[in-house]
């Protein structure tokens, strides 16, 4: 009966490779069906039908096409705002693209940059929300714990290739050394005294000398393009506006920091950000 | 009868003094002169001797290494027969070594053996007027060396390496020092290397062959034979 359906001459390649063009149909389909839902909105209608998708990618054995369900499943939670969610459904499809050197790789892995990038963009609003609750405060009667803000700027400064050790200098000696790098021009190393001349004062809570060498260091840094070191001055600047009451001025320098750490492809120091921020907003993880 | 105002120092490479000072010297004391030509034809050599001859006389000598570190530059001294050792002892050789940091080697830095780094032109300067503070705290006579630019200007930008040299020659003027610095024919742009030849008192060019005297002062344009030999330079 079966045989009938497809005529009795035909060889077992045939119905294989019928067999396998029912399934891409099929898979077809049941894409096509997961889309019309996830434009409705209907996010779980999406998800059973992409099962379902995914079952017959399975089927097939077709890395590729198991690869591609996984990405529409993390479209389906980008458009659901469940942003963790769907990083990790992309990263598992980037992994499948990887394994069988699918040229959609490449693609997949800026989708993820670009995903993270949203991310950080919505945490940030986030806390420009819980800083728009707390409006009320004003310097002095914010109550910011700087020593427990203190060693992350540590870990933060400990991951900048500086020459000049923090613990090396008497403040005399890194003036002495500022002139000299002022006199030859030798602005990479101005700039990198200018920071710890900076982070000395900040320590010693000199707020106002340290925003006077981090505003240089930023100057100098911008033209010698030492994006990390920008960063974390960055967020020096970003904590002593906070500490005035400007929170512009500080998220400013706060999201400039995380794009900097970012082109610089240092995920851990955007992280100590992110850690500093929620000490400075109070905000639980 | 011609009177020779200028106080000269002697050179430390025999036949030099002869060729320059009729014997009364090379070098006009607080000037900075500048040896240069292809690799290989005796500028460190040309140096240690420079620098030996003054802790022979007990003038301290600071030496920026920036190709050798310590243990290199005694054991390059001692195949001259010269024993460098007594003068880190007594203190009158202070070496600012810009090397071995880059270099991985385990040092340990002294009052008068100084660590810096090639890459940081600014903190060489800065461990240079910590040198020049206790040199000229002993004795107001002292001499340098800066051995070598070239490698200076491989790390870093030639430009900045001109001006490093000009503040080096300002700071050893004024603390009554006389120095030597040495530089590889050809290895920066020409226009620097005019730079460099403008900002130094005296020019000596060595070419394996000939030593050139060509610029000096109190002195005209001489050229002599020389040969490394198993007791440094000697000039026929």
């Amino acid at each position: 009966m079966i045989l009938d359906l497809f005529g009795r001459k035909r060889s077992l390649e045939d119905y294989i490779r019928r067999l396998q063009e029912l399934w891409e149909e099929e898979f077809d389909i049941l894409l096509s069906i997961a889309g019309y839902y996830l434009d409705k909105g209907e996010h779980e209608d999406a998800m059973e039908y992409l099962e379902k998708a995914f079952k017959v990618a399975v089927e097939m054995d077709d890395k590729e096409l198991e690869a591609l369900v996984l990405d529409s499943m993390g479209e389906v939670y980008l458009d659901k705002r469940e942003i963790d969610v769907a990083i990790e459904y992309f990263k598992e499809a980037f992994k499948i693209y990887s394994s069988i050197k699918s040229p959609n790789r490449e693609e997949m892995k800026e989708k993820i940059k670009e995903v993270e990038k949203m991310k950080e963009a919505i945490e940030m609003a986030k806390l420009h929300e819980k800083l728009g609750e707390t409006s009320t405060f004003r310097p002095g009667k914010f109550e910011v714990d700087i020593d427990k803000i203190v060693p992350k700027l540590r870990t933060l400064l400990g991951r900048l290739e500086s020459v000049y050790k923090p613990s090396e200098s008497s403040i005399e000696e890194l003036k002495e050394a500022l002139d000299i790098a002022a006199t030859i021009n030798d602005e990479s190393s101005e700039a990198s005294i200018l920071l710890i001349l900076g982070t000395r004062s900040f320590e010693d809570k000199n707020y106002d000398e340290a925003f006077n060498y981090f505003k240089r260091a930023e100057e100098l840094f911008s033209k010698t393009e030492d994006k990390m070191s920008l960063g974390t001055v960055n967020v020096f600047l970003g904590i002593i506006y906070f500490l005035r009451g400007n929170e512009e001025e500080a998220l400013e320098n706060f999201k400039n920091a995380i794009e900097l750490f970012r082109d610089s492809d240092d995920p851990k120091a955007s992280e100590i950000i992110r850690d500093i921020c929620r000490l400075l907003y109070r905000i639980k993880r | 009868m011609v009177i020779e105002l200028i106080v000269r120092i002697s050179s430390g490479i025999p036949g030099l003094d002869e060729l320059i000072g009729n014997g009364g010297g090379s070098f006009a004391e607080n000037t900075v002169t500048l040896i240069y030509g292809p690799p290989k034809v005796g500028k460190s050599v040309f140096s240690y001797q420079f620098a030996y001859e003054g802790l022979r006389n007990n003038e301290p000598c600071l030496y920026i290494s920036t190709d050798y570190g310590l243990k290199d530059m005694e054991r390059n001294i001692a195949n001259f027969g010269w024993n460098l050792n007594e003068y880190i002892e007594n203190e009158n050789f202070y070496l600012i070594d810009a090397i071995s940091t880059i270099s991985g080697g385990e040092v340990e830095s002294k009052p008068n053996y100084l660590l810096a780094s090639v890459h940081n032109p600014t903190d060489i300067m800065v461990k240079l007027g910590m040198a020049l503070r206790q040199i000229t705290s002993k004795l107001p006579r002292f001499r340098s060396v800066l051995d070598s630019l070239t490698t200076l200007m491989a790390f870093n930008d030639e430009v900045l390496i001109v001006r490093v040299l000009t503040i080096y020659i300002m700071r050893i003027k004024e603390s009554g020092g006389t120095a030597i610095v040495t530089y590889t024919e050809g290895s920066a742009d020409s226009k620097v290397e005019n730079m460099l030849k403008a900002i130094v008192d005296n020019i000596i060019h060595l070419d394996g062959e000939n030593l050139t005297i060509e610029a000096m002062i109190g002195s005209g344009k001489v050229r002599a034979p020389y040969n490394i030999t198993s007791k440094g330079i000697i000039v026929d």
